[in-house]
């Protein structure tokens, strides 16, 4: 078999609204992939690796056999799939040791949960795809279903977990990805405290966030997150997520540091990250405005003679 | 098909049918019934063959449509299909099971109603027949269940054509349109039992088993189909 298993999904949409973006994967063995999204596009997921007959998917609402035990569902699993895997072991990596005669329906949730496992464990296929593995469980049990996702990994399988809780990914995953309308980004979860500590000693202090004041606080912006600072009448103010916070810094300081991450004067009394502007709208020919794509929508003002730069920016 | 996982899927089944109450009870009617009719001294063959014809549609038709539409509720059949077994195998391990509960509770009711068959070859093969056409009624009817509950209502008018069928050819002198119930295998079985108590022909033997041969065929094939149609929906 190769070592790298590839997964190619095709985009899904709902009458022009886009569900799901074209997905395309390296997967590598004994590793554990975390994917963060959202429940429709996790839906529209399973529903398409179910297809791909490398794979064998747990989902979060699997039916349950409630009259039998412990043991004689993993009896039943080890019949449909052939199995030989011993019984005790399985009862002691899941922790049902104690608990394997006792009928599947008295169980608790959070064991309920973990006999998902059992299939995951017992067939022989080289991708798991389990949907939400820890949610909801309890402390106990999540150190458990981590314990047997690591002795999945052990067995030489691809284990994908998917989730809309991004702790939950982090927790057993040795690769991160979040979907979103976009496509697939991987989140980096290197340390990197260490290197910052030294840079922090040889060289002067680089200071990239943005203080603010309010309600007596002082809340520091990292830029990327700024969409728009705007000066009113000598007062300055940075918008984030739609609210504004007081800045005892001028338009121009803030020019001049901002404008290394992509941020724009586009008016006398404005400046507007560039990352997140959708739309330059033109009223008329002499006034222009600039839509961003925040969680609310905001417009923000184009100088006329701004325009002209933008535009050498922007590359039209 | 592939039997270890037959036998895993019937070992489930059997332990799940075992444990509920609600569905298992059933073996009793027909049992209870067959007791009754023999201390009532009744001993004519309409009468013999009631409580076998209750085992048919109330144990083997009941039950198999119960397996299936429980897994429909819980949701288990879901990931069952999605495992290795096929529709094949899980249909064996049912009708397997379902098989031999009804085979035994036909066997009892058959001691306890005090029926002596003349033949008792020719009675089991029909018998055998009607119970894999009884199987198939139960699998079609699970096609149209969602819940037990469901299940428990569907039964009710499987029960009343098939067990209660045979009555309505008494009455089928004043109405002809009711000779039609002559043809159910469930009539069709007291004639091939009358016929056996004499003297008789293969001709004789051979109609009523090719009735219930066919009528279990078309079960089984109309069955398939629809299965394969819901499987592609």
């Amino acid at each position: 078999m190769e070592k790298n298993l590839a997964i190619t999904i095709d985009a899904f949409a709902i009458e022009g609204n886009l569900i799901s973006p074209k997905i395309e994967m390296q997967l590598e063995k004994e590793s554990i992939f975390g994917i963060y999204s959202d429940v429709a596009k996790i839906n529209y997921l399973t529903k398409q690796l179910a297809s791909y007959s490398k794979i064998h998917i747990e989902l979060r609402e699997n039916g349950m056999y409630h009259r039998l035990t412990v043991n004689e569902y993993i009896n039943f699993v080890k019949g449909l799939y052939h199995s030989s895997v011993d019984n005790t072991s399985l009862l002691q990596l899941l922790d049902f040791i104690d608990r394997r005669n006792v009928r599947l329906e008295k169980l608790t949730y959070s064991e309920k949960q973990r006999l998902r496992l059992i299939p995951c464990y017992i067939n022989e296929k080289p991708i798991q795809v389990i949907e939400e593995p820890f949610q909801n469980l309890d402390e106990h049990s999540k150190r458990t279903v981590l314990n047997c996702l690591l002795s999945l990994k052990e067995k030489q399988k691809t284990v994908i977990l998917l989730s809309n809780n991004m702790e939950d990914v982090f927790l057993a995953s040795d690769f991160v990805f979040r979907l979103d309308s976009k496509g697939l980004h991987k989140l980096d979860v290197k340390e990197e405290e260490p290197l910052m500590i030294e840079k922090s000693e040889t060289g002067p202090i680089h200071f990239e966030k943005i203080p603010t004041k309010r309600n007596e606080k002082i809340i520091l912006f990292n830029p990327p997150e700024i969409d728009y600072i705007e000066s009113v009448e000598g007062e300055v103010s940075v918008y984030v997520g739609g609210e504004g916070y007081p800045c005892s810094m001028t338009l121009n300081e803030l020019e001049q540091k901002l404008t290394p991450f992509g941020f724009f004067r586009c008016h006398r009394s404005y400046i507007v990250n560039l990352q997140k502007v959708r739309e330059i709208i033109t009223w008329t020919r002499n006034s222009y405005s600039l839509s961003l794509h925040t969680s609310e929508e905001n417009i923000v003002p184009l100088s006329k003679n701004k325009l002209v730069e933008l535009k050498r920016i922007i590359g039209i | 098909m592939n039997f270890s996982r037959i036998q895993a899927i019937f070992i489930k089944d059997y332990k799940e049918f075992s444990r509920n109450y609600a569905v298992s009870i059933m073996v009793l009617l027909p049992l209870i019934m067959a007791f009754i009719y023999n201390k009532t001294g009744v001993n004519n063959l309409q009468a013999y063959f009631l409580p076998i014809n209750l085992t048919f549609s109330s144990v083997t038709a009941f039950v198999q449509c119960c397996l299936i539409a429980e897994e429909k509720e819980r949701n288990t059949l879901r990931s069952l299909m999605l495992s290795p077994a096929t529709l094949l195998d899980i249909l064996l391990g049912k009708s397997l099971l379902v098989l031999s509960i009804s085979a035994l509770t036909v066997l009892l009711s058959i001691f306890l109603v005090g029926y002596k068959p003349g033949n008792w070859l020719i009675l089991g093969i029909a018998l055998f027949l009607s119970i894999v056409f009884y199987t198939g009624l139960g699998t079609l009817g699970a096609l149209f269940t969602k819940t037990i509950l469901e299940a428990s209502v569907v039964i009710l008018p499987i029960i009343l054509l098939f067990s209660f069928g045979p009555f309505v050819t008494v009455l089928a002198e004043k109405i002809p349109a009711l000779q039609v119930a002559e043809w159910l295998p469930s009539t069709q079985i007291i004639l091939l039992a009358a016929s056996i108590e004499g003297s008789y022909t293969s001709f004789d033997v051979l109609i009523p088993i090719m009735t219930i041969l066919i009528w279990a065929i078309i079960t089984w094939l109309f069955t398939f189909f629809l299965y394969k149609r819901r499987m592609v929906d």
